[in-house]
């Protein structure tokens, strides 16, 4: 049998619920302790680390990419690239005066011929090739040979000469149709049709 | 609990103190004062414990004091706090002064009723005191035994039949203790009586008397036998066996001087009357377990502060160092955005050099033209040629007649010639697949816009080819 004096709180005595009480508070503070720690680590630390090491090897993957792109650069090949860029965009025709200017080319190269040649510009139309977009006009000239001298060549050869004479021209100019008629050792008439390259605006 | 070092007796005012070094008796003094307050007693305990030399803390006490009371009580078929709750009540109306009642409980002979309980009562204060003084002495009461308790013990020393209930009475500083049990150490009767058989005999016998007559009224047992102890008791044996008129015996316990300060610390702890709560006893020890618990928590509170600011501090550092990577990293992007645009840049303009260049379409119909200068046999008069650029190659087509060659006597037929060139068309350099071939007389074809077509000078050998060139 236990001693007195007791005192009791609702039927229960003073000095167990103080004990009680007082485990309660240790069992707290312990779990406090616990989830502190854990919640210091795992709510705070952890994703933060989780993102600096998902950072660190994207960065690390990336600085891989620069150099692999650094090392892949042939500065050689990107000039003689650049060089052969500046020849190409010359070739296009720059605009309505440009291409009046091969126009006017073509009649005194031809006229030399003792061929007149009577060029006619047509419409353009857009065409994309490749990663560039370009605008083709089309230009229909119609070949006549003229009254030569009789040492000249033969209006067929004279033809032909004024024909590598407009593609010598250096532009971009794509001969895509040609038709001739003539008789017994004579050419009458001829009609070429080539393609006048530009660029489009957006073009390099 | 403390161990138990300085056993004492306070029995009505005479203060006797023993050492207890492992179980064995040490040194021993009697106060020659009498000691009735406790409110003074730091001294006597100092000095009880600087005389006896006792080496510990812990503090007995066999109590017997004017104010201490016993009672055997009935009690209800309860355990636990109900019982407890119940006896604090019952301790409270027992009580006969002011202020609260210490109390403890021992189990009792069962009444005609039922079960019962032997409590003893001391004021609250005289205990609060005593343990006050021991405090101030340095020790700590462990342990406050009243006198019929340690007299109950004696019971089961004593020479009984089983069942056998017998009155043992003892001398405790002026005053008798008895008690009324069995040889198991349970009683149905505590008390104390004012007076010795050394002073009043013939009253303590009559005394006696009366406190068997209770006894067995209450308890519904018969008395048959009284013990004696004390000293002096076997000169007083033939005036209570006259008195009492039934056989008194002598206890054979032997009646050291310093005997209920021994059983202060010898007594068994189980049901021993401590008057002191376990929670009073245990309290130092519960202090100092509460200190190290909470020591420990502290630590472990400050480490996992410590931990936590650790791993805060680690994790702004790491924030800190994630803000710097993530500005390289934009800059690393942009460096990589910046060679990529370079290498596409790179090859948009090959391209561009691959298409205005080298994918530039070759002058075929000029060449055609001046092949015809060279295949075309004599005898073949082409007056229309049209070479155009289609989706699948070049679409060919040209018209004319068959006129006599310039030699006439080696002239082939205009069939075979037409044949021979045709074959010569498809098998030379510029591959004509042919879809028409026609000797004879064609269907005239529309002629280009802007070109004059001329008339064929003879129907009979006309000729038409139509193909496709790769």
């Amino acid at each position: 049998m236990n001693a007195g004096r007791r005192q009791f709180v609702h039927g229960v005595p003073r000095p167990f619920l103080q004990r009680t009480l007082v485990r309660v508070g240790m069992a707290v503070v312990l779990a406090a302790c616990v989830v502190l720690a854990q919640w210091s680590y795992w709510a705070r630390l952890k994703p933060v680390s989780q993102m600096f090491h998902n950072q660190t090897l994207f960065m690390s993957r990336l600085s891989e990419e620069v150099q692999q792109l650094q090392w892949r650069w042939d500065a050689l090949d990107a000039s003689k690239t650049e060089e052969q860029f500046e020849q190409a965009r010359r070739m296009l025709f720059a605009g309505e005066q440009d291409q009046a200017g091969w126009q006017t080319q073509v009649v005194t190269q031809t006229l030399a011929l003792a061929i007149e040649a009577r060029p006619t510009l047509g419409v353009g139309e857009s065409r994309r090739l490749g990663s560039n977009s370009y605008t083709i006009h089309p230009a229909t000239v119609v070949f006549e040979p003229l009254p030569a001298p009789r040492q000249s060549n033969a209006p067929y050869n004279r033809l032909l000469l004024s024909l590598r004479e407009i593609e010598s021209i250096a532009k971009r100019v794509d001969l895509v149709e040609l038709s001739a008629t003539g008789r017994s050792n004579s050419l009458e008439q001829a009609r070429a049709v080539f393609h006048l390259w530009s660029p489009e605006r957006s073009a390099p | 609990m403390e161990k138990i070092a300085l056993c004492v007796s306070s029995l009505n005012g005479q203060w006797k103190a023993v050492a207890l070094r492992r179980s064995a008796v040490g040194g021993q003094w009697e106060c020659p004062e009498p000691v009735r307050e406790f409110s003074a007693a730091d001294a006597v305990i100092r000095e009880s414990a600087s005389r006896t030399r006792a080496n510990g803390r812990g503090v007995a006490v066999v109590l017997s004091h004017a104010q201490l009371s016993h009672h055997v009580i009935e009690v209800p078929p309860a355990k636990g706090w109900a019982l407890q709750q119940f006896l604090e009540r019952r301790a409270s109306s027992l009580k006969t002064y002011e202020g609260p009642a210490a109390w403890s409980a021992q189990p009792a002979l069962p009444t005609r009723n039922g079960k019962s309980v032997l409590i003893h009562l001391c004021p609250q204060a005289a205990l609060d005191q005593l343990a006050s003084a021991c405090r101030s002495a340095g020790l700590e009461l462990v342990r406050v035994l009243p006198a019929p308790a340690v007299l109950a013990a004696q019971l089961r020393q004593l020479p009984l039949e089983k069942d056998e209930v017998a009155l043992l009475a003892a001398e405790t500083g002026g005053t008798t203790t008895v008690v009324v049990g069995r040889k198991d150490g349970q009683v149905c009767l505590a008390r104390t009586i004012l007076g010795t058989w050394d002073t009043h005999p013939e009253q303590l016998g009559i005394n006696l008397a009366r406190t068997i007559g209770y006894g067995e009224q209450q308890s519904g047992v018969v008395v048959r036998s009284v013990w004696l102890f004390g000293a002096t008791a076997s000169a007083h044996q033939g005036v209570m066996t006259s008195v009492l008129k039934r056989p008194v015996q002598i206890s054979p316990v032997a009646p050291t001087p310093y005997y209920w300060a021994e059983q202060a610390g010898r007594l068994p702890a189980h049901d021993d009357g401590n008057l002191l709560t376990p929670e009073v006893v245990l309290a130092p020890h519960r202090r100092r377990l509460l200190t190290a618990t909470g020591v420990i928590l502290g630590l472990l509170f400050l480490a996992s502060l410590g931990a936590a600011a650790y791993m805060e501090t680690w994790r702004r550092n790491q924030l800190r160092a994630l803000e710097s990577l993530k500005a390289e990293t934009a800059r690393l992007q942009e460096r990589k955005n910046e060679w990529q645009a370079r290498y596409d840049e790179l090859a948009l303009k090959k391209d561009f050099v691959k298409v205005i260049k080298e994918d530039r379409l070759p002058p075929v119909a000029a060449w055609y033209l001046a092949y015809m200068g060279t295949a075309l046999p004599d005898e073949m008069l082409l007056t229309d040629l049209r070479v155009a650029r289609a989706s699948n190659g070049w679409r060919v087509r040209m018209e004319g007649v068959m006129q006599p060659g310039t030699n006439p006597a080696v002239s082939l037929p205009p069939a075979q010639v037409f044949q021979t060139f045709s074959n010569r068309l498809a098998t030379g350099p510029f591959r004509v697949q042919f879809q028409r071939c026609e000797l004879g007389s064609p269907a005239a074809s529309p002629a280009p816009p802007g070109l004059v077509r001329p008339r064929p000078p003879s129907d009979t050998n006309h000729f038409l080819m139509e193909g496709v060139m790769q």
